[in-house]
């Protein structure tokens, strides 16, 4: 795996496809949404 | 399409939870993207946890769970299911939510890397994803797991001793510490060749393409 700090990534494909940002899960996603920081809790528990 | 250790082949470094109903959509999508590509592609499915602090034991459908959770209202809850149902449909799957039980996937993600330390990681992914979406089997319970690992072929005791002593646990949180490296939010999430970065689930000819671009640029390079 490449190492992801020294090889940002270039993005392509449509900015607004259909993701999971939590277990809401929803569609179309919000903009705003899918660029906020995650929950403090899942980075707590993530860390 | 699977394919390690082949110098030819473009890699595709897919992050992923079992209960995320974008991921086996895009799955779908991306499979029928790497067809139309038509060259090697060798994937590699990385954990991504969406809700690390579910119970295993979750009391309700996924209906009760997202209505808690989101304050949304059941009918809220049931047009949104629906919607993705539909979409799941429209790729060949047939969603059943009625059936699914909500629940912490951190020992799916383990299996997962049990799967891959065995050579057969894709097929154990398929096989989770149908059995959360599909099947209404559990995907959250040790011995749950261990019953469909053993379906598949694999030694249900030990499927059952890595889990029990999360021999691989520290190889999904690497994972997760790997998501946040890249920034990743949202899942599905592609990277291919280590450079382009696709995500959600996109359209085949999206994935097609960064596959071509990808095979064009090794070639260019060669």
């Amino acid at each position: 795996m490449t190492d992801a700090k020294k090889t940002p990534l270039t993005m392509v494909g449509q900015p607004d496809a259909a993701v999971c940002v939590d277990d809401t899960c929803e569609w179309p996603p919000p903009a705003a949404k899918c660029c906020a920081p995650r929950p403090a809790h899942h980075l707590l528990l993530w860390n | 399409m699977e394919g390690r250790g082949v110098s030819e082949a473009i890699k595709v470094d897919i992050w992923s939870d079992v209960q995320c109903p974008w991921c086996y959509i895009g799955k779908r999508k991306f499979e029928a993207g790497a067809a139309q590509f038509g060259g090697e592609v060798e994937v590699e499915y990385h954990s991504f946890e969406l809700a690390p602090d579910t119970p295993v034991d979750f009391d309700g459908t996924p209906a009760d769970y997202l209505a808690q959770r989101k304050g949304l209202s059941h009918d809220q809850v049931s047009q949104m299911l629906d919607r993705v149902t539909g979409i799941a449909a429209s790729v060949g799957l047939d969603y059943d939510y009625d059936s699914v039980h909500q629940t912490n996937t951190v020992k799916a993600h383990e299996l997962l890397h049990y799967a891959k330390s065995k050579g057969r990681q894709l097929e154990m992914k398929e096989r989770l994803l149908k059995a959360y979406f599909v099947n209404g089997e559990h995907v959250g319970r040790i011995d749950d797991l261990a019953d469909i690992a053993a379906e598949i072929g694999f030694d249900r005791a030990d499927v059952v001793r890595a889990l029990e002593s999360n021999e691989f646990l520290a190889a999904v949180k690497a994972d997760v510490a790997q998501a946040q490296e890249y920034g990743i939010q949202g899942v599905p999430f592609f990277v291919i060749d280590g450079k382009y970065g696709i995500s959600g689930a996109q359209e085949a000819s999206t994935f097609a393409a960064a596959l071509q671009q990808v095979r064009e640029e090794k070639k260019a390079a060669a």
